[in-house]
């Protein structure tokens, strides 16, 4: 998953991009607003964490903007500013979520990971797709009940097939969710991942979970269940 | 005068009176002139005016010594009378000879009445004149003292922030400090407003990171903690205090953007919003006077804390009667034991929410209402959880 985080003090800045990256996310910067705005309409991101007092391009500003440019990536406010109106006021401005500092890191995954599940339009942190079953919170896959070791990078693939169900991925696509800003995106090393991928969840080649349609991308071809609770 | 009249007519030689039928004075020569002119000599009467048509006795006439004038009023006879003795000679003789001049009271009366009535009509017409005068005078003082009330009254609901409009010299001052009063009010409470945010910023930032550095204490986890909270209570205090006259505004919209912006964050609670009208007025029922940062506050803190309780649903009711605005809030919790309402309930307290990890969010709830004089209600929601009503009372 690919992640903007919009900070303009620099100790917090560093301290979230850490986090993150130890959580598997690819992560990109902005210290104000105007960086942040130019990042939204240049690159695809699954969630964005906005802080609100930033120099250049208020955060709200920046929401707003994004969301009239129809970028409808889940945004969570995280912000110093915690009254309620200023709370009503960048919800309204198209936010999805809000958390005030001082904040806990735990609590900013679990929610930054929620935003990214019910954008996908899962209601519950366990996504299955025929004998896959894939746990967003603990970050584990099982394949017909089996857990299944996968890399950190098969994780992600396969993790942003899932939360995209009926969608062709480009190449430049996945490549983007999954790597930092700065990966070549003329890489390969997609390729090789998706390979490895059906390799594992479908050895003997009967189950074809994952479409290339040549020229466009991958589509995942198993049929989601309905979510558990 | 007019016995000078008869006095220069009169004339006296050998003994024998020498007096014109008709005098110079008109009035002693036309009947019924109300004047009578009479001479006597040696008390006897030897000539009267031709305007003499009922003669009084010569006896009524005053006496009077030679040089010397007498005037008596007969209230009786309604008479003025009048006598004055001169001293003719007449072959070496001196001969006192008595002049009178009688006059009727009515033709005096009338003059009196006539010069009376002149003098009411044009002291009324004047004192007419007078009064009309003084009244524009005042109207035209007491109109923009009048617009300076209304205006006054404006502010006070907080409707107009400056007064406007054209007022006399000596009220224009009055005005301008007004004014002045208004707008230094106003920098004075977002100069404040943006202290406590910036406050607020600079401090809330370092304690993210100190809060998220690993491996940090339960007891140092704690202390952070506190100060946090200490933050949120004290720089997030209702704006009231800061700004005296405060605007009536519409709670509605307040609400529905609160549960819009919940409906976000608990995306599986249901949110709902119910109105019971029964006020007699039909317009601006739902308007309080709060400001608006406060407001948001209350409703934010009221409905946060219901949907974290709620297992499934948050209702907000609106009771509207004529003297009485309810803003009461349901969940389908768990309710809030009996013992607890009571603390929340009590003021002056550091209170918690009702259900743990929450922060102070009724804490501010109670202030805030203790602030705009209303009243919190915590009872037992129909849902089965809790119902926690804010009761604002209209004067």
């Amino acid at each position: 998953m690919r992640i903007l985080i919009t900070e303009d003090n620099p100790k917090l800045l560093i301290q979230l991009d850490a986090f993150f990256q130890e959580q598997g996310f690819s992560v990109d910067l902005a210290d104000d607003g105007e960086r942040a705005q130019f990042l939204l309409t240049e690159y695809s991101y699954d969630a964005v964490i906005m802080d609100l007092g930033l120099p250049k391009i208020e955060g709200i500003d920046v929401i707003k903007y994004a969301r009239k440019k129809q970028i409808t990536v889940p945004i969570l406010i995280l912000t110093a500013r915690d009254n309620w109106e200023q709370k009503v006021l960048g919800l309204d401005a198209g936010a999805d979520d809000y958390l005030t500092k001082p904040f806990h890191l735990e609590e900013l995954l679990a929610r930054i990971k929620a935003l990214i599940r019910r954008s996908a339009g899962h209601a519950s942190s366990l996504i299955s797709a025929g004998p896959i079953q894939l746990d967003l919170t603990k970050q584990l896959v099982f394949l017909d009940q089996k857990e299944l070791e996968l890399t950190a990078y098969e994780y992600k693939v396969l993790e942003y097939l899932l939360l995209n169900p009926n969608k062709v991925i480009s190449k430049t696509e996945l490549t983007e969710h999954i790597y930092d800003q700065d990966f070549d995106l003329d890489s390969n090393v997609i390729e090789v991942f998706v390979g490895r991928l059906r390799k594992k969840i479908d050895p003997d080649n009967t189950l074809k979970p994952i479409e290339t349609l040549r020229g466009r991308g991958y589509k995942l071809s198993l049929t989601q269940s309905k979510d558990s609770v | 005068m007019m016995s000078y009249v008869l006095l220069s007519a009169f004339e006296i030689n050998n003994n024998v009176i020498d007096m014109p039928a008709v005098v110079y004075d008109e009035r002693l020569n036309i009947p019924q002139s109300g004047y009578q002119g009479y001479i006597k000599l040696n008390d006897s009467l030897v000539w009267q005016s031709a305007s003499t048509l009922e003669p009084i006795p010569s006896r009524s006439l005053p006496v009077a010594s030679v040089g010397e004038s007498r005037f008596i009023v007969n209230t009786e006879k309604s008479l003025f009378l009048y006598t004055f003795t001169a001293e003719f000679t007449s072959e070496n003789q001196y001969i006192p000879i008595q002049f009178s001049v009688v006059n009727h009271m009515r033709d005096v009366a009338a003059e009196h009445a006539v010069f009376t009535r002149s003098l009411w009509q044009y002291g009324a017409l004047l004192t007419s004149v007078v009064a009309l005068l003084l009244l524009l005078i005042l109207l035209s003082v007491i109109k923009p003292l009048q617009h300076l009330m209304a205006q006054l009254q404006q502010a006070e609901k907080g409707k107009i922030r400056a007064l406007t409009g054209h007022y006399p010299k000596e009220l224009a001052q009055a005005k301008h400090s007004i004014n002045n009063l208004l707008e230094n009010e106003d920098f004075q409470k977002k100069r404040l407003q943006n202290l406590g945010q910036d406050l607020a910023h600079s401090l809330k930032t370092p304690l993210s990171v100190m809060q998220n550095q690993p491996h940090l204490s339960p007891e140092l986890q704690q202390e952070i903690q506190t100060i946090e909270q200490i933050i949120q209570r004290q720089l997030n205090r209702p704006a009231l205090g800061q700004n005296a006259w405060v605007e009536q505004i519409d709670i509605l919209p307040i609400l529905a953007k609160t549960m819009q912006s919940l409906q976000k964050i608990y995306p599986p609670i249901v949110f709902t919003l119910d109105q019971d009208i029964t006020a007699s007025q039909s317009h601006n029922v739902l308007e309080l006077p709060i400001e608006q940062t406060d407001a948001y506050e209350l409703f934010g803190n009221l409905i946060d804390n219901a949907a974290k309780a709620a297992r499934s649903k948050v209702m907000v009711q609106i009771t509207r009667e004529d003297k009485r605005l309810i803003v009461a809030v349901h969940d389908d919790g768990t309710g809030i034991p009996t013992a607890q309402r009571k603390n929340i309930l009590e003021r002056g307290q550091r209170l918690d929410t009702y259900t743990s990890g929450q922060g102070i969010g009724m804490a501010m709830v109670s202030d805030i209402t203790d602030l705009y004089h209303a009243t919190l209600q915590i009872t037992e929601s129909d849902f089965g959880g809790a119902k926690v009503a804010v009761i604002f009372t209209y004067q």
